[in-house]
């Protein structure tokens, strides 16, 4: 998709021509919003946040500076960020560790339960990783990018970004292999 | 890490509903259209630049014609 031509558009008074970028950033959006241990409803609520907050802003953003996805995804991710270190939000996420069981009011095949598991697990192990690392590793995952685009996103070195992500997938193998166990 | 978590985990967990785009565009409806503020704060840096150095070139120039009064009072 071409960004540019995008935000022309916009500038020109095309609203719509915002749909094509929300169509196009949507699902690397929940995808970190996933990673970052947000139920769907969170997550919703602060994917469209995180759109509005970038409409709003749209005329500071500068090309010259970073590209319009490192931008787009500093926002989610400090809204990310701010959701989850309120108290409030952070005895809920506690309290969600507990996650229900896999509902069992519909019968589901055998690999739909399996694989509704295994994400329950992943959702639990991610809540368990520190905000910083578990910030970088859901970044991480997004595909085509760059660690310079994550290091800018969280403020910290490139080097940083390698041990966060690394320390992230460590402990998410020791607590999946508990699981597993 | 194993396989299968990986696969998992590059999956993201969630999905964007279908009408995801529709909702957001229906909440930026209500909203204005956004300001490109960007040439205005760029020609204000322009101006202040420029400001700034004719303010310094007539410092120097001041510096200078005070040393050559000097010079030539003297």
């Amino acid at each position: 998709m071409d960004i540019e031509s995008a935000l022309k558009r916009i500038a020109a008074g095309d609203r719509q021509a915002f749909a094509d970028v929300v169509r196009h950033y949507q699902r690397p959006l929940f995808g970190f919003l996933g990673r970052m241990g947000f139920d769907q409803s969170h997550a919703e609520e602060l994917a469209q946040e995180t759109f509005l907050r970038a409409w709003i802003n749209l005329g500071k953003y500068r090309p010259e500076v970073a590209e319009f996805s490192t931008w787009l995804f500093t926002i989610a991710r400090n809204l990310a960020w701010h959701e989850l270190s309120r108290a409030s939000t952070r005895r809920k996420w506690i309290a969600s560790e507990v996650l229900p069981e896999v509902a069992s009011e519909r019968l589901q095949p055998p690999e739909e339960l399996v694989m509704a598991e295994q994400k329950r697990r992943l959702h639990a192990a991610l809540l368990k990783l520190p905000l910083a690392d578990r910030s970088a590793v859901a970044l991480a995952y997004i595909k085509g990018w760059e660690l310079t685009a994550i290091a800018r996103i969280e403020g910290c070195s490139i080097g940083a970004v390698k041990t966060r992500v690394h320390r992230a997938k460590q402990r998410l193998r020791q607590l999946l292999e508990q699981y597993d166990g | 890490m194993d396989e299968d978590w990986d696969k998992l985990l590059d999956s993201g967990l969630l999905e964007a509903p279908e009408d995801f785009p529709e909702r957001v565009m229906r909440r930026i409806d209500g909203l204005p259209l956004p300001e490109s503020g960007s040439r205005s704060w760029e020609v204000l840096q322009w101006l202040a630049l420029i400001g700034g150095g004719i303010l310094g070139v007539a410092q120097l120039a001041g510096f200078v014609f005070g040393i050559w009064a000097a010079v030539t009072a003297g």
